[in-house]
């Protein structure tokens, strides 16, 4: 009897040690869990008051940052000294859906689409400080930034990002 | 503390005042009055008007026998001698023994109804110690230092009766009763029963190489009777009227005859207290285990309730940078954008010597900076002068190479 209760006793007390040991296996990996999101949080925290310094605008959506920047180009090519035909090779091909070119920026919520403008038919003529200032005006007045400029059998290629809601 | 000697006669003491009382009807009225109340004339005889807290008992009528059995086996050792016991005497005896020896008890039974009997007219739990009249007379013997290696042969004088029993040491012999013998009559029978004694103890006998004895005795008359008609006997008078009754201050008070009923009473509360104990045990190891568990548990609570809390500012948080950065993206665009190729471009080839043409180019971004590369090639039939190191000039670097077995430059600026 006696040695019946002890037994019973060590039996209900390895099931309370198991689930404590589970409990406390549970513990460790939510305090690392815990320490991990104070960490994120942190940094969530220091870029909100860094962010928070920027200027807001009303955001726009890819098609009407799309839309602008096709016009802008338009203008450059029609108003330029030198005729330049500008291709957009990141664009897509007949028919297919443009949104599913869509990628995520470093920005939460602000989607990029990655574009590739080939200015080409130079001529020995062509000023070149000309056209890059074109890139430039072309950039300021859009949503689109310049990750790469570079020439390529006579032709300039200028790679970039359009960003949009 | 009182005292009582339970023989044919019954005699109490309270230590100072000794009283006989007769057996007979009389008797459990005398013995209740004294021991469960309520309080009568005859505790006053003892010089104590108080019930009797706690009492001493000898017994005369015990048997006695020598035997072995495993020392280390406690349970096994006093069942055996037990057995040993039952199979000389046939009655029901409740047995004490004692170690002699190494692996040699004396094993000293009192008859169960006689216990009984007494404990019938003494309440169980005012017994402090019941023992044989032996034990209480060997008690008083080593109280006053007396010389137990030589065979001594008591000599108890109660007044209607004596008392013969014969020490060897530790063992002792069956006590004889004689009623009213004279000193010559008595004396045979001394010499009968240390030879008899000895004869009984066989090889467990200590003295039987020089079968000399002593005799010790409380009767002064008898002593001296001794004296004068056998010389050479070795006669001691000790000066005690009730010598058993004066041992039993002297006992060890673990020594104990009790009834079956009282060791089964006890063994129940025994186990009742060992049972109890277990159960303490048992709830102390399950409430260990239940504590680890509930300080897991709470600590688990506490850091669950924190990490929820942690959750929580995290969404608000992403939130709020969901909605910061879909405003501010455009602005953050506008700063990103400083680099002015065109005057880049035109400030480097500004610098070039005249000689210099550019064969390619290229803006690209590193390391948070943008870098602009170019390959330089002399015109037809020129130098190549020297590239002035000024302005956004002054840390480039500037390497010579071949490209299609044409010496050319190649021009890298950080800027």
């Amino acid at each position: 009897m006696n040695k019946t209760m002890i037994v019973i006793a060590v039996v209900i007390t390895t099931f309370f040690i198991n689930l404590g040991l589970t409990l406390r296996s549970q513990t460790m990996d939510t305090k690392k869990q815990k320490n991990d999101m104070v960490s994120e949080n942190s940094a969530l925290s220091d870029e909100v008051g860094q962010k928070q310094r920027f200027k807001k605008n009303e955001p726009k959506t890819i098609p009407d940052a799309f839309t602008l920047f096709v016009n802008e180009t338009k203008i450059f090519e029609t108003t330029s000294g030198t005729r330049m035909g500008i291709v957009f090779t990141g664009v897509p091909k007949e028919n297919e859906n443009i949104e599913d070119h869509y990628v995520g920026t470093e920005f939460r919520n602000v989607k990029g689409l990655f574009l590739t403008i080939s200015v080409d038919k130079f001529s020995n003529e062509t000023d070149m400080a000309e056209v890059l200032n074109d890139i430039y005006l072309l950039e300021n007045r859009t949503d689109f930034k310049v990750s790469e400029i570079s020439t390529e059998n006579n032709a300039l290629i200028v790679k970039g990002e359009l960003y949009g809601i | 503390m009182n005292y009582l000697l339970f023989n044919n006669e019954i005699f109490i003491s309270d230590g100072q005042v000794i009283k006989k009382i007769e057996k007979g009807p009389a008797l459990k009225d005398e013995l209740d009055s004294r021991f469960r109340g309520p309080h009568t004339g005859h505790s006053q005889e003892l010089g104590n008007d108080k019930e009797i807290e706690k009492a001493r008992i000898c017994y005369v009528d015990v048997d006695v026998m020598i035997a072995s059995a495993p020392q280390d086996y406690l349970d096994k050792k006093d069942s055996m001698l037990a057995q040993k016991f039952a199979t000389v005497y046939s009655n029901e005896y409740i047995t004490l023994n004692e170690k002699i020896d190494s692996n040699i008890f004396q094993v000293i039974g009192i008859k169960a109804e006689k216990v009984k009997e007494i404990y019938s007219l003494i309440p169980g739990s005012k017994v402090d110690a019941f023992v044989p009249y032996a034990i209480a007379i060997r008690s008083l013997l080593a109280a006053q230092q007396t010389d137990m290696t030589r065979l001594i042969v008591f000599v108890d004088d109660l007044g209607n009766e004596k008392l013969m029993t014969v020490f060897d040491g530790l063992k002792f012999s069956r006590t004889r009763t004689i009623y009213n013998g004279n000193t010559q009559d008595i004396l045979p029978d001394i010499k009968r029963s240390s030879i008899d004694f000895n004869k009984k103890l066989g090889e467990f006998a200590s003295n039987k190489a020089t079968g000399d004895f002593e005799i010790i005795t409380n009767n002064r008359q008898m002593a001296e009777d001794i004296k004068l008609s056998e010389p050479g006997l070795a006669i001691e008078f000790l000066d005690c009227r009730y010598p058993a009754l004066e041992g039993l201050k002297f006992i060890d008070s673990q020594i104990k005859y009790r009834i079956h009923e009282e060791i089964i009473l006890e063994r129940k509360k025994k186990e009742l207290r060992s049972r109890f104990m277990y159960l303490i045990i048992s709830i102390s190891i399950c409430l260990a285990g239940a504590l680890f568990f509930g300080f897991n548990q709470i600590t688990y609570s506490f850091l669950s309730r924190d990490f929820e809390g942690e959750k929580l500012k995290n969404f608000r948080l992403k939130d709020a940078l969901n909605k910061i950065d879909q405003h501010i993206y455009r602005d953050s665009l506008k700063k990103s954008k400083n680099l002015n190729y065109s005057s880049v471009f035109f400030e480097v080839s500004g610098l070039l010597p005249g000689t210099y043409e550019i064969s390619s180019f290229k803006f690209f971004g590193h390391d948070g900076h943008w870098i602009f590369d170019t390959y330089l090639f002399a015109q037809d039939d020129q130098f190549y002068d020297e590239i002035p190191r000024t302005k956004i000039l002054k840390n480039a670097e500037i390497k010579d190479f071949f490209i299609k077995n044409r010496p050319g430059k190649y021009l890298k600026v950080a800027l």
